[in-house]
């Protein structure tokens, strides 16, 4: 049967949804303590298996500066696997859905002429989306996540609010 | 960079050290007091008072540089001064200077200070107990001057190894002629 379904789905066309999304992050406990408010923006194409639920693959990539008078800033780089499901795809204002994420992120720590090694450490993301028609074929997205970076020694949480933009192609 | 690397900033707190040569060093917070016109916590390192200030992105330190001159303490330098920025990272370097004097029975005192802090790298603590500490290197310069016939400037050079833990602060301080190392440290509230 998963022969029969990979087949079916390699010989009939893939839809492909490819989606781009814009961020603002805030760091939650005591590691953004430095931090100010942070921006990030991302790239994902996902396969749509059904009309609920997609999967993919993204990039986003993130930055933080330093609060008060200093001068650090932190850099993260997350290739990451994704997948989301949505209630109502065929909503045209209203179609809520649950996305989340696993990836690894490559974080990049620098602060008055010194720069910490980078480390590569695994995160997880979950989030919730409000998904709506804006015509053009393009659909828009808003919503929150909040992501966990497992660290060796400490996690880096964060909550993010979300504003994207995506559109359906067929392959 | 999640963690504290000077935890100063909680009443109680109290670190023992073991001083290289016989005795002990207790260092603990005591509370929080006014100085400087600003609030801050003050730390009882031995029998001395020390001052900082946690910021969210630095820490300050309250430099109170005096002399003894013909049996008087001399006020030279009275200051807040940034110790370290957060977060920190490798290669990371700060230098605060100052130059100022006193006049004290007639006497012009003068006074040139200088401390450069460099982050070398980081590693686990000399003696092996913890891991993933910023090595800080701190080069302190004081050059006094009692302007008055005979009297030549007086120049001090300290250089100091410090190792600083992440949640605990400092572990390991090392100069040409002392040395100390973390025995106990209890966090306090």
């Amino acid at each position: 049967m998963i022969l029969a379904f990979s087949a079916a789905a390699i010989c009939s066309a893939i839809d492909i949804d490819l989606g781009a999304e814009i961020g603002m992050c805030y760091p939650t406990g005591q590691w953004g303590n430095s931090l100010n408010t942070g921006v990030d923006a991302g790239l994902s194409a996902s396969w749509i298996v059904t009309q609920s639920f997609r999967t993919g693959l993204g990039l986003s990539f993130s930055v933080f500066g330093s609060s008060d008078q200093g001068a650090a800033s932190l850099t993260f780089f997350e290739p990451q696997l994704k997948a989301g499901y949505y209630l109502r795809p065929w909503g045209n204002i209203f179609n809520p859905g649950v996305v989340c994420a696993i990836g690894l992120s490559r974080s990049s720590l620098s602060n008055s002429g010194g720069t910490d090694p980078a480390s590569w450490d695994p995160f997880w993301n979950v989030g919730l989306r409000w998904n709506f028609n804006i015509g053009s074929g393009f659909r828009g997205e808003i919503g929150g996540d909040y992501s966990s970076i497992m660290a060796e020694m400490e996690t880096g949480d964060s909550f993010s609010l979300k504003f994207g933009i995506s559109r359906e192609v067929e392959l | 960079m999640g963690a504290d690397y000077y935890p100063i900033d909680d009443i109680g707190s109290q670190w023992e050290y073991s001083i290289d040569g016989g005795g002990t060093l207790i260092v603990s917070v005591i509370d929080q007091t006014e100085k400087g016109e600003r609030a801050c916590y003050r730390v009882l390192s031995g029998a001395d008072y020390t001052y900082w200030i946690a910021n969210d992105g630095y820490l300050e330190f309250y430099e109170d540089h005096r002399v003894m001159f013909n049996g008087y303490e001399v006020p030279l330098y009275q200051a807040w001064v940034t110790w370290l920025d957060w977060p920190l990272t490798t290669g990371y370097s700060r230098t605060d200077t100052a130059s100022t004097f006193a006049v004290s029975q007639g006497i012009t005192i003068s006074h040139d200070w200088e401390r450069t802090s460099v982050v070398q790298d980081i590693v686990t603590s000399p003696d092996g107990k913890w891991a993933e500490c910023y090595h800080l290197k701190q080069y302190e310069t004081t050059i006094n001057w009692i302007r008055a016939a005979g009297f030549e400037p007086e120049t001090t050079t300290v250089r100091r190894d410090i190792w600083l833990a992440p949640d605990v602060g400092m572990v390991e301080r090392t100069t040409a002629d002392s040395s100390l190392t973390l025995v106990e440290y209890q966090q306090g509230n």
